[in-house]
């Protein structure tokens, strides 16, 4: 739902809109759930996009299946650059998370659309995504008696046979596993949000903020590209930390 | 259109760079939010716990200092995990 905050934020087209006709209750409602309109737009368009690219699918690419190829073999080399081989199963999950966080976070730098990142509820959701994914994932890989194992240290020997130091184990490591969607959350929401604000605070220089603010945009699409890409990388992380059980001699 | 192609691919050649600078980026952003979101959930689970069950004032400490060790755990995982990437 939107959020009424006290900062600057310049208006979108559904807050135009219900306050144009305060008295259309459609408006309203679309106001009232403006982050998750503005997210299944660009669902609806990255849609549209892909059934177009895959419509006619050919050896000999046009532009469109060659621009979308181009970014799956990307993507695919980043989660295997990664987690090896054995990662090209999570390809499809990283690379829509990568694609959808993009397209949400570049949307907020179009004049009369807004980033629905910038919003907690939103990067909650797609964290909570992740982090049932990796439970599920991990149960499924070890078992659900593995996972309490690696849960609890993999303790063996004589630490095995102590209550302490495992159950130690598995209170951190669970705080750990609850940690993960709170920071990957607020992470994109404060940087995504952080730029919002600061291009609404430049648009309220007038002509004198002009450079800044273009400046700033420049900044914005970087940073659009550095926090998809930083949401995907950790949640690859994630993944590679359980399927590597080596790893996690902490 | 060929030289269109050549300054693609020499794009290309700088995408380890890239990645390296987007990786660390990240993990610079990331490093306060996981310190503070291991305290704050301890807060929480601690503050849940104490209703729940009654616990003295201290046990809500003692869940904070949980959430906090276990922040930094994760971080130092993520650096282990960044570090291994880079070796790679």
């Amino acid at each position: 739902m939107s959020q009424s905050t006290s900062v600057a934020e310049l208006p979108d087209i559904f807050a135009i809109l219900a306050e144009r006709f305060p008295a259309n209750p459609f408006f309203k409602f679309i106001y009232l759930w403006e982050n998750v309109s503005f997210s299944l737009i660009i669902v609806l368009v990255l849609g549209v996009l892909s059934y177009f690219a895959c419509r006619k699918k050919s050896l000999v690419p046009g532009r469109l299946q060659a621009a979308f190829e181009m970014i799956a073999a990307g993507l695919d080399d980043f989660v295997c650059g990664i987690m090896g081989p054995k990662g090209r199963r999570f390809t499809p999950f990283v690379g829509t998370l990568f694609i959808y966080i993009l397209c949400m976070n570049l949307s907020g730098l179009i004049p009369f659309m807004k980033a629905s990142t910038a919003s907690w509820s939103t990067t909650l959701a797609l964290a909570l995504c992740v982090f049932f994914y990796v439970q599920y994932t991990a149960i499924k890989e070890l078992g659900f008696l593995g996972y309490l194992d690696h849960l609890a240290g993999k303790q063996r020997g004589v630490l095995a046979f102590t209550i302490i130091m495992p159950l130690f184990m598995l209170i951190l490591h669970i705080l750990t596993e609850l940690i993960r969607p709170i920071s990957l959350s607020l992470r994109l929401r404060g940087n995504i949000w952080g730029d919002e604000v600061l291009i609404a605070l430049l648009a309220g220089f007038g002509i004198k903020g002009l450079p800044l603010l273009f400046f700033n945009m420049l900044m914005g699409v970087l940073a659009a590209v550095v926090q998809a890409a930083v949401f995907c990388l950790l949640t690859t992380i994630y993944f590679a930390l359980v399927l590597d059980h080596e790893e996690e001699a902490v | 259109m060929d030289r269109r192609r050549q300054f693609f691919y020499s794009r290309l050649m700088q995408k380890e760079d890239f990645y390296k600078g987007i990786k660390t980026v990240g993990f610079v952003s990331l490093v306060p939010f996981m310190l503070a979101a291991g305290a704050i959930s301890g807060y929480f689970i601690g503050v849940f716990f104490q209703k729940k069950f009654n616990l003295p004032a201290y046990a809500v400490l003692i869940c904070i200092a949980f959430g906090f060790t276990a922040g930094v755990m994760e971080m130092v995982k993520v650096l282990k995990a960044l570090a291994k990437m880079n070796k790679k």
